[in-house]
């Protein structure tokens, strides 16, 4: 583009709009708003409309938003231009939210099934009191918790807000001393988060949402960021509509809208990404490419376990291949570029059908170190057979070439929901972890965490086994291995693979789902409810107080607006009260169990909480910030300095300041009695410009390469670790000749159990459709509109083709949403997961297609 | 955008078509998609079903040149509700420029 973005805009907007007006012959339509003054201004301004700030409760972009509300609702959801994460931008989805609370079928009362034979049905339910669900959820939790306590589980989310994340977790973790505890977050995050663990031995990104501002080069891989983080790439496309120079190149299996902006779209063969991302770093290996300075400064370099096979069967981690996949050993940098020699340009275009010009194009752009390139991805590389192997590779590319931490100059994981960091990673409610990056299986873990719960020394030793992970829950579930599972914030029947299976709907040994029993936290009916033993009605978003932390580091509070319906509540008012039943008369070190544990915030006698719910959100926090800020608890501290855990490297200020500002990025450096956030992790510069001068003064170096100290790594080396290319698990067949992916799109998040109930964006995306490569349809005697069975060695389902959908597949591959309960794509997806990070992979089952 | 209802909308269409006087209907911007949507405060209006493909093929230009404003046109002009100030440079109109991230429609006003 030769021309400045105000003269294209011009330009174009004056050839365009003679056209338009054309037909209208000049018509003053006097619509009652001027250009420019906002029509809400006026019911903004109203009487009795009282403004509270918040966060979107959608995706991982974290948008900052003000709430309206008047007599009791809400009136508007607008952009938060105090927000940093997006600076008053949302999508759709958000600007939508007010609404998604008033589906006419929210729940607003507890519901119980008596007859388990009407699960899987809309019917069975019963309307009851509180006192009763609570105590038939307590009384079976405790059952189970008495009888054999690896029979019982909890399937969280990464929607599910940070202090009752916490809450959860500490109820889950040193009140029942189980581990049998995971997140929603496995199926989207789980892979970036191990890759950032093996490779930083921290989990976090290090840039933030600044770098798409600053970048010159953006290479999305595996990333529809159009249509799953809207936000974020309504500002890509800015960058690169603000300069003719910036360049995008989108590595992906399918055309989307994402690659509507690409400059190059290199499609490749699914699974093929890590064939490509080695030639790329053998590429610049093998022509002195690479930063030499860097690497010698910072740069470490291992490989792994190799040949690891596929998780197909349930006794896959158990076997010599999964109890291996995690091992490493060092090797030197000759060693390392010994390995990725074979991966030359030639053989990468040969597994991954992408030219080799084109992938040389792109090595010699991370080359040019004249121009910062940004690596964006999503859950292309995460739900992947080898996803956490794809992460390192991504990584190792900008480490080779100097790319990381810097501003615009960097590697960014995108997550996938609003609390995914701040509330699955940040608080562990993996079935792995301890809050803030604590692991269950490290006693120093377990001792400091013992010292902020005020447990005695040792108590948390019967947890030093990590618990089933997600996919290990739903299994063990079906066989009829779970006696208890309580589920909230997610919708798992729709959301999970392999739901054949899970559902009971295939294998007669696999009906563990009508005997489990089954506790769903909810707002709205769901299929998840339909097998759910007691529903328990949840307040919605801003119908109570939260905290979300969204992908870039950023922790936001939204406050409460409105009251719930009917007699929904809070979830952690359900959660203390099943707690104190089912730790009623039980003692830790002496003490009583539930006043240990939650005594600071609830009095379980008045079965109410001891204060506001800002009080209680910020007691709460508190306690949680105390992992972060050891000097606040005298044990702690002693523990940090002795085992050299450096907790204040992701140090949290106090939780006022989260809504005086609008949101904060951790850490949070107290400077002078200011607290100030940092943008650029191990990042060497001023504070106060969102630099981490702080930590690297502190546990770093200053004055190495690039300026950037990587203090939270072993040795202050993160870990390039060579990964090979290994294949799928399942390649097309002639029985199943087709790729399946799916994922989301833009006006439904997730399952659409609330989008869905948004008339507008029901409207925009009423239904899933199946998009096929029209030469795929001809070949199958399929046209637009026409219904198809899609069928996988997992299971099948029923869609509507479509060539004109928002995704273009190549020949051989197809793809659709999963909101859609209706069609339930997930009856077929596979549930085999990268064996490291145990996250499925829903973007390669092989289907056969045929027409209805 | 504006809480007109589908009437009012309908009239002013046809007061425009046929008078070309000033219609003070109250539209506020929001198109009647489907000849349905009523929109509240703050939710931006769906493209109406006419306008499918449009951006696909013009991208924001083929936006612009009907919602925004600049010397030579007028979203009034092209009968099209108008785009608002915080859609452009610095929330001012009279830049005549959209602000960057804004440029990308579809985010928040998909087809309906």
């Amino acid at each position: 583009m030769d021309i400045t973005r105000r003269k294209f805009v011009k330009a174009s907007a004056i050839a365009l709009a003679s056209a338009a007006a054309g037909g209208t012959m000049g018509a003053l339509s006097g619509c009652g708003t001027e250009s420019g003054a906002p029509a809400a201004a006026a019911s903004a301004d109203a009487a009795g409309t009282v403004k509270t700030v918040g966060v979107c409760r959608f995706c991982g972009c974290g948008c900052g938003v003000i709430v309206e509300a008047k007599d009791g609702r809400l009136v508007s959801v607008t952009g938060d231009p105090e927000n940093g994460s997006s600076r008053g931008l949302n999508c759709v989805k958000g600007y939508y939210l007010a609404n998604a609370l008033y589906g006419d079928d929210r729940l607003t009362k507890p519901l119980i099934r008596d007859d388990k034979a009407t699960k899987g049905t809309d019917g069975g339910l019963r309307e009851a009191t509180w006192d009763e669900a609570l105590d038939l959820v307590a009384a079976r939790l405790k059952e189970t918790w008495k009888a054999d306590k690896s029979r019982l589980a909890f399937w969280g989310s990464g929607q599910q807000p940070i202090v009752e994340g916490y809450a959860t977790a500490k109820f889950w973790k040193a009140g029942l001393l189980s581990n049998n505890i995971d997140p929603n977050a496995r199926l989207c995050m789980a892979s970036a988060v191990v890759g950032f663990m093996n490779i930083f031995q921290t989990d976090e990104p290090a840039g933030c949402y600044a770098d798409i501002d600053e970048t010159d080069v953006f290479v999305t891989w595996g990333a529809n960021m159009a249509e799953a983080h809207p936000m974020l790439y309504s500002r890509l496309t800015a960058r690169k509509l603000a300069d003719s120079n910036v360049r995008h190149y989108d590595v992906t299996t399918l055309t989307t809208r994402t690659s509507a902006s690409a400059d190059k779209v290199l499609q490749f063969a699914p699974g093929s990404d890590i064939a490509i991302a080695n030639a790329i770093a053998n590429y610049l290996i093998q022509n002195n490419l690479y930063d030499r300075e860097f690497v010698a400064d910072h740069i470490q370099f291992k490989q792994g376990a190799e040949n690891i096979g596929n998780a197909f069967e349930d006794g896959y981690d158990a076997s010599e291949a999964g109890k291996t996949v995690d091992s490493v050993e060092n090797i030197t940098f000759e060693q390392f570029a010994a390995r990725l020699a074979p991966y030359t340009l030639e053989y990468a275009e040969e597994v991954s059908g992408v030219p080799a010009a084109d992938i040389q194009e792109l090595a010699e752009v991370f080359a040019d170190k004249s121009r910062k390139v940004l690596s964006l991805w999503t859950m292309g590389v995460n739900q992947h057979n080898r996803g956490t192997w794809m992460n390192h590779c991504i990584y190792n590319i900008h480490f080779l070439t100097g790319r990381y931490a810097l501003p615009g100059d960097g590697a960014f994981s995108l997550t996938g929901q609003p609390s995914a960091c701040g509330t699955a990673r940040e608080v562990g409610t993996f079935s792995h972890r301890l809050p803030a990056d604590l692991l269950v299986a490290k006693a120093p873990h377990r001792r400091y965490s013992e010292a902020i719960w005020n447990l005695p020394e040792g108590y948390l030793d019967a947890i030093e086994k990590p618990g089933m992970h997600t996919v290990k829950m739903f299994r063990e579930l079906s066989k009829g291995n779970v006696d208890f599972l309580w589920t909230a914030h997610n919708n798992w029947a729709v959301s999970m693979p392999n739901l054949t299976r899970f559902l009971g709907r295939g294998d007669s040994d696999k009906q563990g789902i009508f005997d489990c029993f089954i506790c769903v936290s909810e707002v709205y009916p769901t299929l998840s409810t339909q097998y759910a033993d007691v529903v328990l009605p949840a307040a919605m978003w801003v119908e109570r107080e939260g905290a979300f932390g969204n992908g870039e580091r950023r922790t936001a509070v939204f406050e409460k607006a409105i009251d719930p319906p009917g007699e929904a509540q809070w979830d952690l008012w359900m959660l203390m009260e099943i707690a104190k039943r089912v730790l009623e008369g039980e003692t830790i070190g002496g003490q009583d169990a539930f006043d240990l544990l939650f005594g600071a915030v609830y009095d379980k006698q008045a079965g109410q909480f001891k204060g506001s719910q800002r009080e209680v959100c910020r007691t709460l926090w508190e306690e949680y910030r105390t992992f972060s800020n050891p000097q606040l608890n005298e044990k702690a501290a002693a523990i940090n300095a002795a085992e050299k855990l450096k907790m204040e490297a992701k140090q949290l200020a106090p939780y006022d300041l989260y809504i005086e500002n609008h949101g904060l990025t951790w850490p949070v450096r107290e400077v002078n009695g200011q607290w100030l956030p940092t943008l650029w992790r191990f990042c060497d510069g001023p504070q106060e410009d969102g630099f981490d001068q702080l930590g690297v003064q502190q546990y770093g170096e200053q004055d190495l390469a690039a300026g950037v100290s990587f203090y939270k790594s072993a040795d202050r080396k993160p870990s390039a670790v060579f990964r090979p290319y290994e294949p799928p698990a399942e390649v097309p067949s002639q029985e199943y000749p087709f790729w399946f992916c799916t994922g989301r799109l833009l006006e439904h998040w997730h399952t659409g159990s609330m989008t869905r109930r948004v008339p507008e964006l029901h409207r925009a995306l009423p239904s899933a459709l199946l998009d096929m490569n029209p030469a795929d349809c001809e070949r199958l005697g399929l046209k637009d509109g026409d219904r198809a069975r899609v069928t996988s060695r997992y299971g099948s389902f029923e869609i509507t083709v479509s060539t004109a959908g928002r995704t273009v597949p190549p020949e051989g591959m197809a793809f659709a949403p999963f909101f859609a309960d209706e069609t339930l794509v997930n009856l077929a997806v596979q549930d085999v997961y990268c064996p490291l990070s145990k996250e499925p992979d829903f973007k390669k089952t092989c289907v056969a297609i045929e027409k209805i | 955008m504006g809480m007109g209802t589908k009437a009012a909308r309908a009239a002013a269409m046809g007061a425009m078509a046929l008078t070309m006087a000033l219609a003070a209907a109250g539209c506020g911007g929001a198109p009647s998609a489907g000849g349905a949507a009523e929109y509240g405060p703050g939710e931006p209006p769906l493209m109406s079903a006419s306008h499918q493909g449009r951006y696909e093929s013009l991208g924001m230009a083929g936006c612009y040149g009907c919602h925004g404003a600049n010397e030579a046109t007028d979203h009034m002009l092209a009968a099209a509700p108008a785009l608002p100030a915080d859609h452009y440079v610095d929330g001012d109109v009279a830049t005549f420029e959209v602000f960057g991230p804004r440029g990308e429609c579809i985010t928040c006003h998909p087809q309906g």
